[in-house]
């Protein structure tokens, strides 16, 4: 693999990271709002 | 004064209310630092004379691997806090530094191993520092799979909190690893004490992308945090007015 290759793997591995984590902690909120009966949109 | 901000913390809508001012700026903290730090990473900073341009996930790497021990050290402060004084913020900002600390060292692990094919010759070898990472990453999995498998989650924050403590001998151990044994893991090119060995240049932009990911992580855990102490508090006045 080239030095581009294995940096942009790098780069892109922990944005999706994030991106993953961003929507595991938004989907956490939607399930606890949705229980509590509060609306996620009001914050 | 400043103890007692820390003391009102502790409650949970104070808690969810700050932290609730904190989130955007983390956010965009994250997302501006980040961008400066990719910009200068791959288009600002020289070429390695040695390592070549391969070196440049290092810029992705080291903060990852900072912040797989920083989350943990966290972790186990609010576990010491949790022990003590068994309060909901301090069991839940234990249990959110977990899954994003196993992440960033799973990242550590594999932005380390695609840097080490090209500069050692190899993806893996079992040497202290990173034999002691993937124990951290092992430690992350096993806190993660206690916290989840047992149904009521009060009478497992102790447990978790006792683990937790238990673990953070390793944090000592990945940091001084270079140090104690003779390593193919290179020293710290940074030090508190002594002066650096890198360019100013390629110092700043480390900086930038550790701060980058200091603040998404921060946001991250906060986050999960918040909606973990509103669903564990859901029977409390508190819970129900908190957005109303």
């Amino acid at each position: 693999m080239s030095a581009q290759a294995t940096i942009a793997v790098c780069v892109l591995l922990t944005l999706g990271v994030f991106a993953l984590e961003t929507y595991i902690v938004r989907r956490l909120r939607r399930s606890v709002t949705q229980q509590t009966g509060i609306d996620s949109d009001a914050e | 004064m400043q103890s007692n901000f820390f003391v009102r913390l502790s409650s949970p809508p104070v808690f969810f209310n700050v932290t609730g001012k904190m989130l955007p700026w983390l956010v965009t903290g994250s997302l501006i630092l980040g961008a400066i730090g990719l910009w200068s990473a791959l288009f600002v900073t020289p070429t390695d004379a040695q390592q070549g341009e391969v070196y440049r996930v290092l810029y992705v790497h080291v903060p990852t691997a900072w912040m797989s021990m920083l989350l943990y050290l966290v972790a186990s402060l609010y576990a010491a806090l949790h022990l003590v004084f068994r309060t909901s913020v301090s069991a839940v900002m234990m249990r959110a530094m977990l899954p994003t600390g196993a992440w960033m060292t799973a990242l550590a692990l594999v932005t380390g191993s695609l840097w080490g094919k090209p500069t050692w010759g190899t993806y893996w070898i079992w040497d202290a520092r990173l034999t002691f990472e993937l124990l951290l990453l092992f430690i992350y999995l096993g806190l993660i799979a206690v916290a989840s498998l047992i149904e009521d989650e009060r009478k497992t924050d102790q447990l978790l909190g006792v683990f937790t403590l238990v673990g953070l001998v390793n944090i000592p151990l990945i940091y001084f690893s270079v140090v104690f044994w003779n390593t193919l893991h290179q020293g710290a090119s940074l030090s508190m004490s002594g002066g650096s060995k890198m360019a100013p240049i390629m110092k700043i932009t480390l900086f930038i992308c550790v701060f980058a990911m200091w603040s998404g992580c921060a946001a991250l855990a906060i986050a999960r945090a918040r909606w973990q102490l509103l669903e564990r508090e859901r029977e409390s006045a508190w819970a129900g007015s908190v957005l109303a």
